[in-house]
């Protein structure tokens, strides 16, 4: 459902994406994985038709973007915005439903309606007249999350969801996301922990600049392919680097 | 009103607030959208368009000679969108800013020597012809002004969602293009006209000047666009009265001037955000700590130098309490006189009000059953609890001492085997 074919795109005379293609099946819950500045947000971005392709095709459906956008929701990386902006939570999660509204109209009961059931079940429903500056990073996600689900769409892209979050966020999202899988939609996410890719999604696309491999998590999450897509450090220098920190940070807090 | 009805006197103040509203509403996006160096490009592109028209048309009036600077603020609009990519963006828009403005002036001071234009032509549109307008100027203005705030109003909920998160709203559906584009001729329409008000050089300034003061006391925008309305209000009044008051001061600068003190003011009282009250803040806990500090005092002098004597102290004893030096002593008990926690007898024996020992049981007890608790359930050596339980000691709130009390289980000794004053009966 989301075809790529021989997708380029550059900033400037930089290349973040070369030559991607991949078929993303309908219906499956996919990661996208690779190292820091692989392209990982610059594929969503592209997907939504916020950089422009220098070569390729994408269709979703079978469609151009345009025809589509309605059945598509997108969920930034949260750092995208300065989150000292006089709106409260509602207002925000409000605007996923403006695709829905239309131009110069005003948010229906049914709207406000909707954005409120995505706030409950994310769980921010005691924070909706909370202003932006006042919410932690984790709660500053959950909003995003509830935009997004307030779309209604079928396919859902999320920019590394999982950043910064605790694990109360982390359950919220899990079962966001499982809900959503039950329901059929299609789902990427941006994903940064190796460790816990083959545990949470079925369909993993490995990024670094070029394709590495596309396809169901087993066949894809093999040693080399990710020694190849991290450039020699291998899944395991990685796992234990992360082990390693995090015992360092337990040390830390006993103190 | 009154004053609106005048003939000469009601076309300036109407114009001049007139402005102040469109500004205002624009204004409030420039600001929300980090955007305040654009208006500012804008306001410094409209002189060399004006110095054109003025060399092709030879007439004087801003009316005529504003259209020129349409033809060169719709050109720095377009170097705006062109180099969007192009280096950083301060780089790009101070490099915009003086070229635009070098051009215009030249284009001037040639026009100037040649004997066309009189030094107060170029005075009046660097720094606005305020008190000049006239009711055809107030009619022109009006019909910038007016299309202006209906499309922020209409615009409105689409403004702060490309403000808040652009990229996102470019995915939805909705041809926002068109609404981005509005908004910046609105911005440029507002900055020309502008120039009758306060002038090339400070329309910039005026445009993002009373949105900033107002962001300081808001929670929505809808508010922030109100609040800047009347602060725009506030300043152009101000500056008219001003420059009544005192003729050889120029009105648009005095307008400008008087929005920067509004800002000024803002910044230092607004609640929560502003200076004082930050300063505020930090006083109080400064003044708590002491407070409670001086009181633990007592209650060490209590139980150490005076063996549980309350009254007929001298500073001696409460210097000998480690209080450290004599000078701090002396603060201390004037700080304790001074809220009532002791008494006097000729300056020379100190005694302990029920005030003042009700005090300095209840910080004692606080900063001990921490110190308990850290060595307990923490695991923390007796030797190190009595810092952690300084700085603790001033926020623990009453609940849970009555927590820690139980789950200490009503402890009578410290770590350090002293006791644990009781609670309140
Ligand atoms: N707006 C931009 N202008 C110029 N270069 C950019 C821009 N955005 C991204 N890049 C470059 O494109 C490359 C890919 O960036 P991208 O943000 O897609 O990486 P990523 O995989 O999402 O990284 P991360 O894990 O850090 O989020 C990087 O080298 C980055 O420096
Ligand atoms: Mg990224």
């Amino acid at each position: 459902m989301i075809e790529c074919r021989g997708v380029t795109v550059s900033y400037g005379r930089r290349i973040a994406l070369w030559n991607i293609s991949f078929e993303l099946p309908s219906g499956v819950l996919a990661a996208i994985v690779g190292p820091n500045g692989a392209g990982k947000s610059t594929l969503l971005r592209a997907i939504m038709g916020l950089v422009p392709l220098q070569q390729g095709e994408i269709r979703l459906w079978g469609h151009r973007l345009a025809a589509v956008r309605r059945r598509i929701s997108y969920m930034p990386q949260r750092e995208s915005v300065d989150w000292d902006f006089p709106l409260t939570v509602f207002d925000v999660v409000l605007m996923g439903r403006y695709g829905h509204v239309g131009l110069f109209r005003r948010p229906r009961p049914s709207d406000e309606e909707r954005a409120w059931q995505a706030l409950v079940q994310v769980g921010l429903e005691h924070l909706a007249r909370r202003q932006l500056n006042e919410l932690s990073g984790g709660q500053q996600q959950r909003v995003f999350l509830a935009r997004a689900l307030a779309q209604d769409a079928e396919l859902y892209l999320m920019d590394e969801p999982f950043a910064g979050i605790d694990a109360a966020t982390e359950g919220v999202l899990l079962d966001v996301l499982r809900q959503l899988q039950e329901e059929g939609k299609t789902v990427v996410v941006v994903h940064h922990d190796l460790s816990t890719v083959a545990r949470l999604f079925e369909w993993v696309l490995l990024l670094n600049q070029r394709l590495v491999a596309a396809g169901p998590v087993e066949e894809v999450l093999t040693a080399e392919r990710v020694r190849e897509a991290y450039g020699g450090r291998s899944v395991l220098d990685e796992v234990v680097q992360r082990a390693l920190l995090e015992r360092r940070s337990i040390v830390r807090e006993g103190q | 009103m009154e004053v609106l009805l005048h003939p000469v006197v009601g076309g300036v103040v109407l114009g001049n607030l007139l402005i102040a509203v469109g500004s205002a509403l624009v204004g409030t996006f420039a600001v929300l959208r980090r955007e305040a160096l654009v208006g500012d490009v804008l306001a410094h592109a409209t002189v060399p368009g004006i110095g054109l028209a003025y060399a092709l048309l030879s007439r004087t009036e801003l009316s005529v000679l504003l259209w020129g600077a349409v033809l060169s603020v719709s050109g720095a609009l377009l170097a705006l969108n062109v180099l969007r990519r192009e280096g950083r963006e301060d780089a790009r828009l101070g490099i915009l800013l003086s070229i635009a403005f070098g051009a215009g002036i030249v284009l001037l001071t040639a026009l100037q020597r040649g004997g066309g234009v009189q030094q107060a032509g170029i005075w009046r549109i660097l720094f606005g012809q305020a008190a000049a307008m006239t009711w055809s100027d107030v009619a022109l203005v009006g019909g910038v002004v007016v299309p202006a705030s209906l499309f922020v109003a209409v615009a409105f909920k689409e403004l702060v969602a490309l403000a808040f998160d652009a990229e996102f709203v470019r995915t939805l559906p909705l041809p926002l293009r068109w609404v981005e584009f509005g908004y910046r001729v609105v911005l440029a329409a507002i900055v020309i006209v502008g120039v009758y008000s306060v002038g090339a050089l400070l329309m910039g300034a005026f445009v993002v000047l009373p949105p900033m003061a107002a962001r300081l006391f808001v929670r929505r925008v809808g508010a922030m666009a109100v609040g800047a309305v009347l602060v725009a209000v506030v300043a152009v009044m101000a500056g008219i009265a001003f420059s009544v008051a005192f003729p050889r001061v120029a009105t648009g600068p005095a307008i400008v001037t008087a929005a920067a003190v509004l800002v000024v003011c803002a910044h230092l009282c607004a609640p929560h955000r502003g200076l004082l009250a930050r300063l505020w803040r930090e006083l109080r806990v400064k003044v708590r700590r002491w407070d409670e500090d001086a009181h633990k005092v007592l209650y060490r002098v209590a139980e150490r130098s005076t063996g549980g004597r309350w009254e007929d102290w001298s500073i001696e004893e409460l210097v000998a309490a480690e209080v450290g030096s004599r000078a701090r002593a002396v603060g201390i008990v004037l700080w304790l006189w001074m809220v009532g926690s002791i008494r006097h007898k000729r300056l020379q024996r100190w005694s302990v009000t029920a005030r003042g020992r009700e005090k300095a049981c209840y910080i004692t007890r606080r900063h001990r059953l921490w110190e308990l608790y850290l060595e307990r359930c923490v695991g923390i050596a007796p030797e190190q609890v009595h810092a952690e339980a300084e700085l603790i000691e001033h926020v623990l709130t009453p609940e849970l001492e009555e927590r820690l009390e139980a789950l200490l289980e009503h402890p009578q000794k410290d770590p350090h085997g002293r006791p644990i004053p009781p609670g309140q009966p």
